[in-house]
């Protein structure tokens, strides 16, 4: 328990439980920012703030002031399970995005090779699935250098 | 929170596969896989001496079915890991659930790719593994000219469209594209063979499942089309779906799967003996039924490792294992959760089983969306 809030919260600290007035916010909307704390927000009826806050700051888990004992095992489930599953989704959407950004190489690299070589797209997609796995890398990971390579070879052309 | 329960309980896992409905037919295969898994587990002592037990339900082919059934599993039944699931719109249903709740869904079924989720171990193909195969296969040895033909459900769409992509980057031509319904009924089929009088194309592609796929084969001897010239190139047209037919029907017809019941290993010999054994010597394994059957042993050895099933800890233990499956030795990818599949393409042959007409050299890592294509 610590009062005033602190600016930051410790480094190894699993869950956080707030009063969410004024004197908190910049320290929970930091730790929700993050994802990896469960945030499990109190809220007092009878100061108004701290229901709009609820709304705002968007916890984990929530209980009403004065806290009910009994009410914490319950709302620290919740918090946490709220948690795992954001967390979840949010490893989703990361996947999903280094998915496309390998796409969009894989594009632009077969474009070059296609032009450079002057050979069609399954070819240009056969070279590098073969580079991929001849070097034990990864499509997207062969693509970029491809791009980059390209990109050097452009701008050194530019300079000469 | 690592949950280590001990002592003798049985582990409890779910089982989702319909055993009534359109679909039946090729998922009570997976059912029959699935179980003949669990009893050899079982019958080498079980998992760290614990058995496997199954919590089974009929879906009956109902997408809202599956969902309720994997909701009740994951709440009620105190399960996490469920097996199951043979149409995309089955999947599609489950998988928020699984997400939600953090279950694990283990998906037996090649399917149309596009997909990754946290919670899904796929061990069917992914379209990188069997139709850029086939469509090379087809394109070589029979012409250039497809007409497309599906059930008309997500993953027959999204293979067409996959297929339209392979064609024109290799100068192939669509001719037509034709959807039926799942429960489409034979006089439909003989509508759709005058459409192929007219077009005379150099392939059939079908994603045409279930039940209904016997009508198609059917429907094209009745019309006395010759599979030397035009035959029907397919991804879901297994040994389930053949012995639905008559052996005329379905002879000269090209499938491309990870796994045939004819693949000449040591593995699948024995593996189709035991299943022959348990389920009778008409029953023939297929590539659903394989790939039911090797996720089980593939969860068994990593719960053995891990001893508990909370999926946060068992799932890093599933990714990257390997296991020598009866098609050959398949391994989890550790980046998608899909698996490095063998890529084999097969023709049927007079005794109803797929001769292997070309087959890659190794297993082929899983490329769920077509990156590279």
């Amino acid at each position: 328990m610590v009062w005033p809030p602190p600016a930051a919260l410790a480094e190894n600290a699993d869950v956080l439980m707030c009063l969410l007035d004024s004197c908190a916010r910049q320290l929970v909307n930091a730790v929700i920012a993050r994802s990896d704390v469960a945030v499990v927000g109190i809220v007092d009826p009878q100061v108004p703030e701290t229901v709009k806050s609820l709304r705002q700051s968007a916890p984990h888990g929530v209980l009403c002031h004065p806290v009910n004992p009994l009410a914490l095992a319950p709302s620290l489930l919740i918090a946490y399970g709220n948690l795992g599953c954001l967390q979840r989704q949010l490893g989703k959407v990361r996947k999903l995005e280094e998915t496309l950004r390998a796409y969009k190489k894989v594009q632009q690299a077969k474009a070059i090779l296609m032009e450079r070589r002057n050979i069609g797209e399954p070819e240009a997609y056969g070279f590098l699935r073969d580079e991929a796995m001849r070097r034990r890398m990864a499509i997207g990971a062969i693509a970029s250098i491809v791009v980059e390579s390209h990109d050097v070879l452009l701008s050194a052309d530019d300079r000469g | 929170m690592v949950k280590r329960t001990g002592g003798t309980e049985p582990w409890r896992i779910g089982v989702l596969f319909s055993r009534s409905g359109v679909t039946a037919v090729i998922e009570e295969t997976q059912l029959q896989g699935t179980i003949l898994a669990i009893e050899e587990v079982n019958a080498s002592g079980g998992v760290n001496g614990r058995e496997i037990e199954p919590v089974c339900y009929d879906p009956g082919s109902d997408v809202h079915a599956f969902a309720r059934y994997a909701s009740k599993l994951l709440t009620e039944d105190g399960v996490s890991s469920i097996f199951g699931c043979y149409t995309s719109s089955s999947r599609k249903a489950v998988v928020p659930i699984v997400e939600r709740h953090n279950g694990l869904l283990w998906y037996p079924t090649l399917y149309e790719g596009f997909e990754y989720s946290p919670n899904v171990i796929y061990t069917g193909a992914a379209p990188n593994q069997n139709i850029v195969a086939l469509v090379d296969y087809m394109l070589e040895t029979y012409g250039s000219r497809f007409y497309l033909v599906g059930s008309d459900y997500i993953y027959p769409r999204e293979s067409n469209r996959i297929m339209r992509e392979l064609l024109r980057q290799r100068r192939g031509k669509a001719l037509g594209e034709h959807y039926l319904d799942l429960g489409a009924r034979r006089s439909e089929f003989r509508l759709l063979m005058r459409d192929l009088r007219n077009n005379r194309p150099d392939v059939v592609f079908s994603t045409v499942v279930g039940e209904s796929t016997a009508f198609l084969y059917q429907a094209y001897a009745e019309a006395g089309f010759d599979p030397r010239t035009m035959p029907i190139a397919s991804l879901t047209t297994s040994e389930a779906e053949v012995s639905l037919m008559t052996v005329d029907a379905a002879r000269g017809h090209i499938t491309a799967a990870p796994y045939f019941e004819s693949v000449r290993t040591d593995r699948n010999a024995a593996f189709v003996r035991r299943y022959n054994r348990r389920f009778g010597d008409d029953q023939r394994t297929n590539l659903c039924v394989e790939a039911a059957y090797f996720q089980i042993h593939i969860f068994a050895r990593s719960l053995a490792e891990v001893d508990t099933m909370n999926p946060d800890v068992l799932k890093p233990v599933v990714l990257s294992s390997e296991y020598e499956a009866p098609q050959g030795l398949v391994s989890i990818d550790a980046d998608n959760g899909h698996t490095s599949l063998w890529t084999r393409v097969g023709r049927v042959n007079a005794m109803g089983q797929f001769d292997v007409v070309r087959e890659s050299m190794l297993p082929v890592r899983p490329d769920p969306y077509l990156v590279s294509h």
